[in-house]
């Protein structure tokens, strides 16, 4: 790969994202034309310079259901792609992925928590506050659990977080059964398949706002990251206070990933694959693969989305059961790689 | 630009148990200090604390006078660079990526390689003999190839001071003879664990046996690598003769009287 085709990508993959969203407007039971959502999108915009071509309708749809779910859905995927790939430097391991290491969960536990007991300590935030610190103690669980002597093992990482998502899920169904509102505990239940169906304009800014500002902070600190690559005892040869930048690191994907789940539930894999995809088109250095998993986990989840509404439609399959379905395979075939490379050293 | 690296009365604990013992040198600027000892010696560990990956539990390691202990990580690492064993992790990095990593401790949040940088890690590659390397993958490499790719990030950082640990495993002979000569065509000051102490006597201007944790015979090849010393540290016995080509000090072990018995 060389420097000069990078901006190339990003452009592509920009591009991409925008058709993506379009089609997530196009799509669905009243399918509307592709150019009726460009002019309908530029004319709530710019009001003046362009006039809207389609029925009537097609503004409601963007303003009350579809726009959200489809802004909410790239935000999320953005999200979910960026902390997968910095946890996977954390790691040191490219199998890391929020959901896989009980990360979610744990966010889950939060807010779940915050959901059934109707503490509104903090406002509308106190769900995403209690999923960040849910998600905080489920990494840093897994992180020392899985580290034995200074080392990080495939084994012991897949293993910890299997073992702590276990855990937190469990103690997410006890609440749910011990929950006293039956409403609440259905409202729970659907949130916690992963669904982008109950998303609107006002639960997407604090996503937004958290995935654009941790966005700008990592690509601050993407030298360090690609430090990490070489590991610990090397990065601190480097000049890298490792202690202190993982600790950072820690509260930021974890402050992530609980407004990301708070928002949408735990979504699984975006994490796992859209890194992966991404480092074998822009390779492995974070100051380039950041932004293009940014774009590309965007696009993704908007895509999935689409198809997890339509495919069984009237049925709607959440978005997280399908990331499940494309993500589970994908992740064996790593597993599998990785344990011949193994072989092969 | 090289600098003085002095250990004064270092000991290093490891999970609570002492693993190094009171160890004191001074390297001069420029010359090349050879650490060897057995395997579980505490070569690793003593320099683990010289590169202030490891804090001291007694005693300092200063460079010109510089506490490294108490020096901030960033400025340290533009004064000492190190080659420790291989850790790169299973990610496709290209050789580029690898050896740009030395710079990082000279960048800012947000501020990119420039063409000084990319003419560093090329002159870095080149005096590895690895500028043909430059665009490969890492993962993919010999191990052989691998290290010297590692020596070339070191070298990147611009040190005074290149810390390695035995920097000639998996070299064959030919790079082991170059990697060794490098800190002196480079002109910094070297502390390097070493297996081989016939390269050790070959290419250090002082030696420390470290023996059990403890610093047992110092002081320069002639001096220190005498068969009492081979016979202590080690179990052997070997033979001690000037080499033919350089008077270097250079040792030949009998297989026969160096079985341990009982």
């Amino acid at each position: 790969m060389t420097r000069a085709r990078y901006p190339v990508v990003l452009v592509v993959l920009a591009a991409f994202l925008g058709v993506s969203m379009v089609a997530g407007i196009a799509i669905g039971s009243v399918a509307v034309a592709p150019l009726d959502v460009v002019t309908a999108v530029l004319h709530r915009i710019v009001p003046d310079l362009v006039a809207s071509t389609g029925p009537e309708y097609v503004d409601a749809l963007i303003a009350t259901t579809r726009g959200p779910r489809v802004v909410v859905g790239a935000v999320v995927g953005a999200g979910l792609a960026t902390v997968g790939m910095v946890l996977q430097a954390l790691v040191r391991n490219p199998l890391a992925d929020p959901y896989l290491l009980g990360v979610s969960s744990g966010a889950s536990v939060g807010a779940v928590m915050a959901i059934l007991s109707g503490a509104m300590v903090f406002g509308v935030a106190t769900t995403s506050i209690a999923a960040f610190l849910g998600a905080l103690v489920a990494l840093l669980v897994v992180y020392f659990v899985a580290r034995a002597g200074g080392r990080i093992t495939t084994i012991g990482l897949v293993l910890a977080g299997v073992a702590v998502a276990y855990v937190l899920s469990a103690l997410t169904s006890l609440m749910l059964l011990l929950a006293d509102s039956a409403q609440h505990a259905r409202q729970v239940l659907t949130w916690l398949l992963g669904g982008l169906g109950g998303s609107t304009w006002a639960s997407m800014w604090l996503p937004l706002t958290a995935v654009c500002v941790g966005l700008v902070l990592l690509m601050a600190r993407a030298r360090a990251l690609n430090l990490l690559y070489a590991g610990e005892d090397a990065a601190v040869a480097m000049g890298l206070d490792v202690s202190r930048f993982r600790a950072w690191m820690f509260v930021l994907t974890s402050v992530l990933t609980g407004l990301l789940v708070a928002v949408s539930g735990p979504i699984g894999f975006v994490g796992l694959i859209l890194p992966h995809a991404v480092r074998l088109v822009v390779g492995s250095d974070h100051r380039r693969a950041l932004p293009a998993a940014a774009l590309a986990g965007a696009s993704f989840l908007v895509l999935a989305d689409i198809v997890a509404r339509t495919v069984a439609s009237p049925q709607e399959i959440p978005v997280g059961v399908f990331t499940a379905l494309c993500g589970g395979p994908f992740f064996l075939w790593l597993v599998r790689r990785q344990a011949r490379r193994g072989a092969a050293a | 630009m090289t600098a003085r690296v002095e250990v004064e009365h270092v000991s290093v604990d490891l999970s609570g148990k002492r693993v190094v013992h009171d160890v004191s040198f001074a390297v001069q600027p420029g010359t090349v200090v050879g650490v060897v000892g057995p395997n579980g010696s505490g070569k690793s560990t003593l320099l683990r604390a010289v590169i202030g990956i490891l804090t001291p539990a007694t005693g300092s390691v200063r460079i010109d006078g510089r506490d490294v202990a108490k020096t901030r990580p960033r400025d340290r690492a533009s004064v000492l660079a190190a080659v420790l064993q291989d850790t790169t992790g299973d990610f496709d990095l290209t050789v580029d990526d690898v050896v740009m990593m030395g710079r990082a401790c000279y960048k800012r949040p947000f501020e990119g390689d420039d063409t000084r940088d990319r003419t560093i890690v090329a002159d870095a590659l080149a005096a590895v003999g690895a500028a043909g390397l430059a665009d490969r993958r890492f993962a993919f490499l010999s191990g052989g190839e691998r290290q010297r790719v590692l020596i070339a990030r070191a070298i990147a950082q611009q040190p005074r001071v290149l810390v390695m640990d035995e920097p000639t495993n998996h070299l064959d002979l030919r790079h082991q003879f170059d990697v060794l000569a490098l800190p002196r065509e480079l002109g910094i000051t070297a502390v390097i664990a070493l297996h081989d102490l016939n390269l050790a006597a070959h290419y250090c201007d002082e030696i420390h046996v470290l023996h059990h944790g403890r610093q047992t015979r110092s002081g320069t090849p002639e001096h220190v690598l005498d068969p009492a010393t081979l016979a202590e540290v080690y179990g052997v016995t070997a033979a001690v003769a000037p080499h033919p080509a350089t008077g270097r000090p250079h040792i030949t072990i009998d297989p026969t009287k160096s079985v341990r018995h009982g």
